[in-house]
């Protein structure tokens, strides 16, 4: 049964702590956006600061028919957090406790809304190791991480957050708390209902606590800086690094439009005629970076770089790192919006990738960057464009359609780590089956029969 | 309501980088704290979706204005000239609550705040304001409470009154500096304008301290360009013939940097403005530039530095005031966790928004405590106030001073030339 929007709020402040309810229009207006451009009015917020509230609050939305879309820091890059069909903006960057580190068992208990950059840090001082890094980490939350299965550089060696989520605390639409696995490395009870909501974007359940897995921090470190000539070259120096035995830490690519872009920004005397850099990290025992580094090294040089540098210090490290933490500025500073894309492609088709989305900027006559992990086959093609120019907006959403299709083509996917939320689902189509999109909306239906949590998310009803 | 920076707003892409910096945001964890928030509502204003009404700008001033969103913004959105531009705009279309007109009024009054310190002065040596806050604390209005507490320590002589009894201005070997004599420095902290009189002095400067007016930031913040603007020319006309404009307060010295912005379409003062800005210094500024004596009284002290956001990012500086410190001979110098984070005073923010600057004061005394420092420097009188006010509220004995006032006494204690 449907209730009116205008007695939502004072609904809420009966079941939670009213301080923590807002819905006068400034509020909603606060929680209509995410990281994209995308926003969509919530009719009421609620702060929650347990499982309890949580439970609380989709119980009431199950009888009432009312959505609810979860959200973290609201950094997302899909529309996920955007609340399309209105509703409820449940918060949960509130809870933002580290319950526990074990570090006998290297485990740690949390809940949704730690930062990520903060856990990363606090685990960092216990001796251990998190590692996924979304380029957000400063100000992204775990849950919401967890919610879109985000990814990062580290993914080529260390894998994404799926990798790292052992346990969950997880509210149902019928505001049953369900505890899923817990601290075991190895797991078969049944179905493995953790990693089914591992990315599932808030449309299953609230994550309300979860268990991580941790790694012991590598001691040692080394930052290499390789720029070729030719992209056909940095891309046999990616599959020979990772043929001879190397399996780098990070391994990020530039194309030729971000070099430029860098150097017309900052000018460090980046060469504008080179058509990829590649930054190389390794890590883990002294000796090993060592020899990793050394073939790495010897690599390079046999598939024609052109200059090729090893960080001595910290302080060359940064340095090394600053054309590629450059980009985000340098593209900012070049033209008024940027819009971020997120495919990812079989290592091997980077290079072919690469040039589509080069054709593809000709074609439309639209400035794009390419930027990403050549070492996990995920590529952030950015075009940079003014969102007020409706003209120019029509010829972007041609170009980000044909980057899809030519991704779908060389055998990749349209969403590495940014999931699909709003910005993607009108090309779902293209990269998964309708049996499977059925299948999808099934397993909603089991869990959410009533479809109040995130709907109108992923795929098209 | 109309933005001169409509362009900029557009820039911002919600990216977030703002609320891992903002201070309000990481206490309260609400939207509306952080940068992009109140961009998100003024672009809501400028499409017409969002009436420019007082819940606008309520949201807007829930704003330290501490400008480390501007900083750390990866796309370069001018955050703080918006939401000024902004405050700006609604006190034009809506008109400035009574209490903050009274109070903008009074800091546009020499007369009145010369008439005003001493009686607070008594007061305070009295100890009623402290007497009032243990006996009363709980049942005063948060904003009485915040009021007291945010209570400079007065003097019973305002500096300029003590400086015009002095034998000497200095010899002026070095040439003249007009001291700019800024409302908090004169009336509320007027031993470490003595100091920052005798370092110049004492570096061979005559020190002119004419009578000047409120440099404007709090006409400014409030959204009051016009008295602003007239505050600025009132000052130039008193300054503009020194060749340095030395001032030891860090929101007075940004103020004093700005007027050339402020005053950049008025064709009679523009030029003028332009000349003042450059000629005018932060004291730590000026003494790291002119070569400042090394001090040779040994101060046995573990010091840590606070930065005023108004000198590290208003300004930008912060490795003078630091070189300062350390050139005192038997300071130890430690450095704070988030030394240039906000500390909550933010001019009148501290008694209009209690709670909130509170909550971040709070978070700024336990770093100085971690630092097991026996001072902590800071060289803005608002900054000072908030630090005593934190750290007494959590029991610490940690001293507060000017950096003007530990470098004074190291020069005194090495028996160098004062005066």
């Amino acid at each position: 049964m449907a209730i009116a929007t205008r007695s939502l709020g004072a609904d809420l402040r009966r079941l939670l702590p009213p301080h923590q309810v807002f819905d006068g229009i400034e509020d909603r207006t606060l929680y209509a956006y995410d990281g994209t451009s995308l926003k969509a009015l919530p009719d009421a917020i609620a702060q929650v600061r347990s499982a309890a509230e949580v439970a609380a609050v989709l119980r009431f939305a199950s009888d009432h028919a009312v959505p609810v879309v979860p959200r973290g820091a609201g950094t997302g890059l899909s529309g996920g957090s955007v609340p399309a069909q209105g509703g409820i903006a449940l918060v949960l960057a509130g809870m933002r406790s580290i319950k526990e580190i074990d570090t006998s068992s290297m485990m740690a208990v949390v809940e949704p809304g730690v930062i990520t950059g903060v856990f990363q840090k606090t685990v960092e001082e216990a001796g251990l190791f998190y590692p996924p890094d979304p380029a957000s980490l400063n100000y992204c939350t775990l849950g919401g991480n967890i919610a879109e299965n985000a990814g990062g550089p580290h993914g080529v060696k260390y894998g994404v957050t799926k990798d790292y989520v052992l346990g969950l605390e997880v509210v149902v639409p019928s505001g049953d708390v369900l505890r899923l696995g817990g601290k075991q490395i190895k797991n078969v009870t049944g179905y493995n209902l953790v990693q089914l909501f591992v990315g599932s974007e808030g449309t299953l359940g609230v994550i309300t606590e979860a268990t991580l897995r941790l790694l012991p921090r590598p001691p040692a470190k080394k930052t290499m800086l390789a720029i070729f000539d030719r992209l056909d070259d940095a891309a046999t120096a990616v599959a020979g690094i990772m043929a001879g035995g190397v399996t780098p830490a990070t391994l990020e690519i530039m194309d030729q439009k971000s070099i430029n872009c860098v150097e017309d920004y900052l000018k460090l005397g980046l060469p504008r005629d080179a058509e990829a850099i590649l930054l190389i990290e390794v890590d883990g025992m002294p000796a090993a970076v060592e020899a990793e580094a050394e073939v790495i090294d010897r690599i390079c040089r046999e598939k024609g770089v052109r200059s090729f540098q090893t960080a001595k210090d910290t302080k060359e490290e940064d340095a090394l790192w600053k054309a590629r933490r450059s980009i985000s500025p340098a593209i900012s500073a070049a033209r008024p919006s940027k819009i971020g894309e997120d495919i990812s492609v079989p290592r091997s088709a980077i290079p072919a990738m690469v040039r589509e989305i080069q054709r593809i900027a000709k074609e439309y006559d639209l400035p794009i960057v390419i930027f990403g992990h050549a070492g996990d086959g995920n590529l952030h093609p950015n075009i940079l464009t003014d969102r007020r120019d409706h003209k120019e907006m029509e010829r972007v959403e041609r170009a980000i359609a044909a980057i899809f299709e030519a991704s779908v083509k060389l055998g990749g996917t349209l969403s590495g780590e940014h999931g699909i939320g709003l910005s993607k689902q009108s090309y779902m189509g293209l990269a998964v089956s309708n049996q499977t999109v059925k299948l999808m909306a099934d397993i909603k239906r089991a869990l959410d029969p009533k479809n109040i949590l995130n709907p109108g998310k992923i795929w098209r009803a | 309501m109309e933005f001169r920076e409509l362009a900029a707003l557009f820039k911002c892409n919600k990216c977030g980088s703002c609320t891992a910096v903002c201070p309000l945001y990481q206490n309260t964890v609400h939207e509306g704290m952080a940068a992009r928030g109140k961009v998100a509502l003024l672009e809501a204003v400028a499409d017409g979706r969002l009436k420019a009404g007082e819940s606008v700008r309520a949201k807007l001033e829930d704003c330290l204005l501490c400008g480390a969103c501007a900083t750390n913004c990866p796309s370069f959105v001018p955050t703080t000239d918006l939401f000024l531009e902004a405050r700006a705009g609604l006190a034009k279309d809506l008109g400035l609550p009574v209490p903050i007109r009274m109070l903008l009024a009074a800091l546009r009054s020499p007369a009145l705040m010369s008439l005003g310190t001493p009686p607070l002065a008594l007061l305070q040596r009295a100890g009623i304001p402290r007497i009032m806050l243990e006996q009363l604390g709980g049942l005063l209005p948060d904003a009485v409470r915040a009021g007291l507490r945010s209570m400079p320590p007065a003097p019973l002589r305002s500096f300029r009154s003590q400086a015009e009894h002095l034998p000497t201005n200095g010899d002026g070997r070095r040439g003249t500096v007009g001291y700019f004599a800024g409302c908090f420095m004169n009336w509320g902290y007027a031993e470490a304008a003595m100091a920052t009189r005798t370092m110049l002095t004492g570096m061979g400067f005559r020190v002119e301290a004419p009578a000047v007016v409120c440099c404007g930031v709090p006409h400014r913040a409030y959204g009051d360009i016009e008295a602003a603007r007239d505050l600025a020319r009132k000052n130039i006309v008193a300054l503009e013939a020194y060749e340095h404009v030395v001032t030891d307060c860090a929101s007075c010295g940004a103020a004093l940097k700005e007027y050339r912005h402020l005053l950049k379409d008025d064709p009679d003062y523009r030029e003028r403005a332009e000349k003042f800005s450059r000629c005018a210094a932060d004291i730590s500024e000026f003494l790291v530039k002119h070569e400042f004596p090394k001090p040779e009284g040994h101060i046995p002290l573990r010091v840590t530095y606070h930065d005023p956001c108004h000198l590290v990012r208003g300004q930008g500086i912060k490795s003078q005031p630091r070189e300062i410190l350390k050139a005192i001979p038997g300071v130890e110098y430690v450095e704070m966790q988030g030394a240039d984070v906000c500390c909550g005073a933010a001019g009148s923010f501290c008694v209009t928004h209690p709670a909130l600057s509170e909550s971040v004061g709070r978070d700024k005394a336990d770093h100085v405590i971690a630092t097991k420092a026996d001072v902590v420097v800071s060289g803005c009188p608002s900054c000072l106030t908030q630090l005593r006010a934190m750290l007494a509220a959590k029991g610490s004995k940690i001293k507060v001073m000017h950096p003007m006032e530990l470098l004074a006494a190291s020069c005194k204690a090495g028996g160098g030339e004062s005066k």
